[in-house]
């Protein structure tokens, strides 16, 4: 048996601190790898849950027309300026095919969206309207729209908002989710605009959509990081809050309302472009649903003309987006 | 084999380590897009355009998706312009590549739609708006283009011609 002091390199029943300082940094390494690959999944997922809203909103706008003859108005404001009330909106009338019927029913067609006898509509949270990946700001809580007649009332906010047409980069200005779209030329029309039957605004049915139902936006997100009373409010049947146009400038497609404003503002325009923004939470793009039922995830990089003429029904443009 | 299993360990190793040279500059997302600087002149009727919007589209390539997003500008008295990117962050500069070019007069205040603005409108009418005076070759159906160079550019001048402007210009 030989002394143990005399053999240097004796064996002993622990790790060194070296060993252990090592195999710590391994797993740090393993864990660094992974966390990012599994917060990615976890957005793919979500992304793919949202598509998997908008295809639901896709398919009940189809259900729609089958049974009505027509896409559902985009919302029906019927006069000029501030403080119009609304009847009812895209998102109220396709409830009956997202199996949200029980809803639908206590929405009241003979008051305005603004009355008190909506209230219940106004306030409930549908989860198909949600977005899993929207982080707006105020998170999913009741919130009073920062304009028009509702601006008082509490409404309850959603992820997705119909395409009402395009808009001009300069004036005259004017967009589709009111009579002010009647300064623009129809051929900027969307497939669900305003409805105003006085002003021949009525709802559009599948063959007027001269460009190609597959080449024709119907229905895209808008979120945004800031200015909570500016995000989508599902059942604001009021201009801009669940309606938007696609205006033919990149600073419109981002979920930055704030932002949008300053660029907007340097460009010696107001917000009201911004107003009527689309953008999400997803990296690189958005979802939107098409008119023919189909969902496409376009990137913030998208050639904006192009995405303006996606947005309307009949401009005859060519449209090669894939 | 055992030299092949040495050369595949080698390879797993380089991997990992270009994945984990890769993962900070992916999960900040910014990869790829630069943003070249580019400044310029407007003239309408060889007189400098003062105020006007100047948006840089990049033209989209195979399935209408660009480099980047577009830039703005407004010109100064001068004409002058200096673009930013339309990027969440502000970045200046325009990305490399072949833009349509818009350039349009914004509405003067006041003279804007006043449907859908915070100021309620009393009258319920929707105001008559002044329309761009800018020829709309230059802006809605704009026939102008410009190619950013990689290192970016500072004579990105438009000569513009067309009926004189209210104002005399």
């Amino acid at each position: 048996m030989q002394s143990r002091s005399s053999f240097p390199f004796r064996r002993r029943d622990a790790f060194t601190l070296i060993e252990l300082l090592v195999v710590i940094a391994i797993i740090a390494v393993l864990i660094g790898l992974l966390v990012p690959a599994v917060q990615k999944v976890r957005e793919a997922a979500n992304r793919m849950q949202c598509a998997n809203n908008l295809k639901q909103i896709g398919l009940a706008c189809q259900s729609h027309h089958d049974s009505k003859g027509t896409f559902p108005p985009g919302g029906i404001t019927e006069g000029y300026c501030c403080a119009t009330q609304s009847k009812t909106n895209w998102a109220i009338e396709i409830l009956p095919f997202i199996e949200m019927d029980s809803i639908y029913k206590r929405y009241d067609q003979n008051s305005f969206n603004e009355a008190a006898a909506n209230q219940f509509v106004r306030e409930q949270p549908i989860k198909t309207y949600t977005c899993p990946s929207d982080a707006s700001a105020g998170g999913n809580i009741l919130t009073r729209p920062a304009s028009g007649p509702g601006s008082g009332l509490n409404y309850m906010p959603g992820s997705y908002r119909a395409v009402s047409g395009r808009a001009n980069i300069t004036a005259p200005l004017g967009w589709w989710d009111n009579g002010e779209g009647l300064a623009l030329p129809a051929t900027y029309k969307g497939a669900m605009h305003t409805v105003w039957a006085a002003q021949g605004l009525i709802p559009e049915r599948m063959s007027n959509i001269i460009d190609g139902t597959s080449n024709t936006l119907l229905v895209g997100e808008y979120q945004t990081k800031n200015t909570t009373n500016r995000r989508t409010f599902w059942a604001y049947a009021y201009t801009s809050y669940a309606s938007s146009s696609v205006h033919p400038a990149s600073h419109t497609y981002l979920n930055d309302f704030a932002r949008c404003v300053a660029i907007s503002a340097q460009q010696g325009l107001d917000n009201r472009p911004c107003r009527r923004a689309f953008g999400s939470f997803h990296s690189g793009g958005s979802n939107w649903a098409v008119c023919d039922g189909s969902v496409r995830f376009i990137p913030d990089t998208v050639d904006m003309n192009m995405l303006s003429n996606m947005a309307t029904m009949s401009g005859g443009e060519v449209v090669n987006i894939n | 084999m055992s030299l092949n299993g040495t050369f595949v360990m080698q390879k797993l190793m380089a991997n990992m380590l270009s994945g984990l040279l890769a993962a900070p500059f992916m999960a900040s997302g910014c990869v790829g897009t630069t943003y070249a600087p580019v400044s310029g002149k407007v003239t309408y009727n060889d007189a400098p355009l003062a105020g006007a919007q100047v948006l840089f589209q990049p033209v989209g390539g195979q399935g209408g998706v660009a480099a980047g997003v577009g830039s703005f500008a407004k010109t100064d008295s001068e004409g002058r312009f200096k673009l930013e990117a339309s990027t969440a962050t502000p970045t200046a500069g325009a990305v490399p590549g072949r833009h349509q070019v818009r350039i349009a007069l914004p509405p003067a205040k006041g003279a804007v739609g006043q449907q859908d603005s915070d100021a309620a409108n009393a009258g319920g009418k929707p105001v008559a708006q002044a329309t761009n005076p800018v020829p709309a070759e230059y802006n809605e159906k704009s026939t102008l283009t410009f190619d950013v160079p990689p290192g970016g550019t500072q004579s990105a001048d438009f000569a513009l011609k067309g009926p004189p402007l209210p104002g005399g210009r």
